[in-house]
């Protein structure tokens, strides 16, 4: 059996890189007899590690090489422009990485291959949407743009009192059967259900209730709160506005009202029932807002604060089981009273 | 917030090495004994079953039976799947006791060669259904033998010549106490340990 040896080397000793720079490589090839390749492929891709399952996708892909080699030692040059996301990325349970894989298919053998690592760190060039990836967060970050119509909607979603009759509607039903089924399975000869399913009905009902008599209770209190960001979609070192305005219905005593940039790691394993998530909180800044204590009714509280994104904050990033988000979160702890809370999500780009 | 350097350099590792894997990568550290399995190309209705409790290595050793049937289907179910199998007599499936009996029996009628992970023993109605069945209980062999199953993933992520951190006798004891005999969650915590091991070395637990 001939032997047939792959190996990469970069043209920079430590694999450092920005977008915008060329990656020049060479891959080196040693056999010890003639030996036929149907294909030398070279692939730029990357690939998340960690706790959760891996993602991967292929960048780039070219044949360097097809024939045959005689004994010796070969060299083959491969460069390309980092145009693309994602970066390299370190977090707790995930990691982004890029690679240079080759492999040889040889017939009749065990494909010899080579892999290597470059990094990527962020540069001066502005960075074209090419990988999937890169493709959903371009998409989310049309998707939270600031036009009329899907503020319009967010307003909508955002009214604590939109749910608040069919949350109502739903405990009192779920109560009602599963007092029923408990009712007849014990106090009837002729019972019907499962008792265990009446109980869980009575549990959800009052869990939903409790959450309703929540929300009017807060609702009452403070009455419709708008938290407004711009813009959705920003770089590392830009800065984030927040126009956060409501009128308390009656006089209310607020121990604190904070604007909270966080960013979440989050992994997932497993896949079906077995599927587990693990998520890392690896930012949380809190900006606390000096107005406190009482608030008095009817008069309109409109607060405007700005907050920058760290400069080192990771690009946002979705695959289907690894991503880095960032969120701006917005909490009122109100004195004898539910707290008041509520996020939008921000678009980090690269 | 981000360190860019390689990938766990600074432990001559590239990545964690207890992270998730791939089926092909899990193969490749699998450390398992199948000598007590006979040559199964040349059988005639036999059926292989892995039996176990959760985290003991039953899809590991049906994974790593698979690597001498590469062409044959691996299918791995999850409570609520509805999988649908081909014609291949040759069938690998992971987690078989999810399907209804039924299913199952349909699977046996057009299969030659099945190889299963199970928690529950199905030698009954495999035996009903005309199989040769060779059942393999899977469980905790010796303290050597987890030593060998955690350095081996250590080994797995190595990336250069030299010395990696070490798994010794005397934390595999400290592992067995914390976890018994339940191999994933003591990777789950050593993927934990391994994202705060700052050099190379003993590693502690």
């Amino acid at each position: 059996m001939s032997k047939c040896d792959l190996r990469i080397e970069l043209d920079r000793a430590e694999h450092l890189y920005k977008v915008g720079d060329t990656v020049r490589c060479t891959v080196y090839v040693s056999v010890d007899k003639p030996v036929k390749c149907n294909s030398l492929t070279i692939t730029n891709m990357w690939k998340t590690h960690g706790k959760g399952n891996k993602d991967s996708e292929t960048i780039g892909q070219q044949e360097l090489f097809q024939g045959e080699w005689q004994a010796g030692e070969y060299n083959y040059s491969y460069s390309f422009e980092i145009k693309e996301g994602p970066l390299t990325y370190r977090g707790h349970h995930m990691n982004i990485d890029r690679y240079i894989k080759v492999r040889a298919d040889i017939p009749w053998a065990i494909d010899p291959k080579a892999e290597i690592e470059y990094i990527v760190d962020k540069g001066g060039d502005p960075v074209e949407f090419k990988p999937k990836s890169d493709f959903e967060a371009q998409l989310h970050a049309e998707l939270n743009s600031n036009s009329i119509d899907l503020i319009q909607l967010r307003s909508m979603i955002h009214d604590p009192m939109r749910y608040y009759k069919v949350g109502v509607f739903g405990s009192i039903t779920a109560l009602v059967i599963g007092g029923l089924i408990i009712y007849s399975a014990f106090f009837t000869t002729r019972g019907f259900g499962d008792p265990i399913f009446g109980t869980v009905l009575i549990i959800m009902g009052i869990i939903i209730g409790f959450k309703m008599i929540k929300k009017k209770i807060l609702h009452g209190k403070i009455g419709r709160v708008s938290f407004e960001i711009n813009p959705r979609t920003l770089r590392a070192s830009e800065s984030v506005k927040i126009n956060f305005e409501f009128t308390p219905n009656v006089d209310i005593d607020v121990n604190k009202i904070a604007f909270s940039l966080v960013g979440m790691e989050s992994a997932t394993s497993g896949s079906g029932t077995n599927r587990r998530t693990y998520t890392h909180e690896f930012h949380n800044s809190e900006l606390e807002l000096t107005r406190n204590g009482l608030l008095m009714r009817d008069m309109p509280v409109m607060e405007r604060a700005t907050i920058e994104i760290p400069h080192d904050a990771p690009h946002s990033f979705r695959a289907n089981n690894n991503s880095i988000t960032w969120r701006l979160r917005a909490t009122m702890d109100i004195n004898k009273s539910p707290d008041w809370h509520r996020e939008e999500q921000l678009e980090i780009l690269i | 917030m981000n360190n860019k350097q390689l990938p766990f350099a600074h432990l001559n590792l590239r990545f964690n090495p207890f992270g998730e894997l791939t089926r092909e990568e899990r193969a490749a550290t699998a450390v398992v004994n199948l000598n007590d399995i006979p040559e199964l190309h040349t059988k005639d209705r036999v059926a292989v079953q892995f039996m176990g409790e959760h985290g003991r290595g039953k899809s590991t050793h049906l994974i790593a039976l698979h690597k001498q049937f590469k062409d044959s289907p691996y299918t791995q179910i999850h409570i609520g799947d509805k999988p649908t199998f081909n014609k291949d007599p040759i069938q690998f499936i992971d987690s078989i006791e999810i399907l209804s009996a039924s299913r199952r029996k349909k699977i046996y009628r057009s299969t030659n060669i099945l190889a299963i992970t199970t928690h529950n023993d199905l030698s009954k109605e495999l035996q009903s259904a005309g199989f040769e069945v060779i059942s393999k209980r899977i469980f905790f062999e010796s303290e050597q033998a987890l030593k060998k199953i955690i350095n081996n993933r250590i080994e797995f992520a190595r990336r250069d010549a030299g010395d990696l951190p070490n798994v010794d006798l005397n934390t595999i004891r400290q592992l067995i106490s914390k976890f018994n005999d339940d191999v994933r969650t003591m990777e789950h915590h050593l993927y934990d340990v391994f994202q705060n091991l700052k050099e190379i070395g003993n590693v502690k637990v």
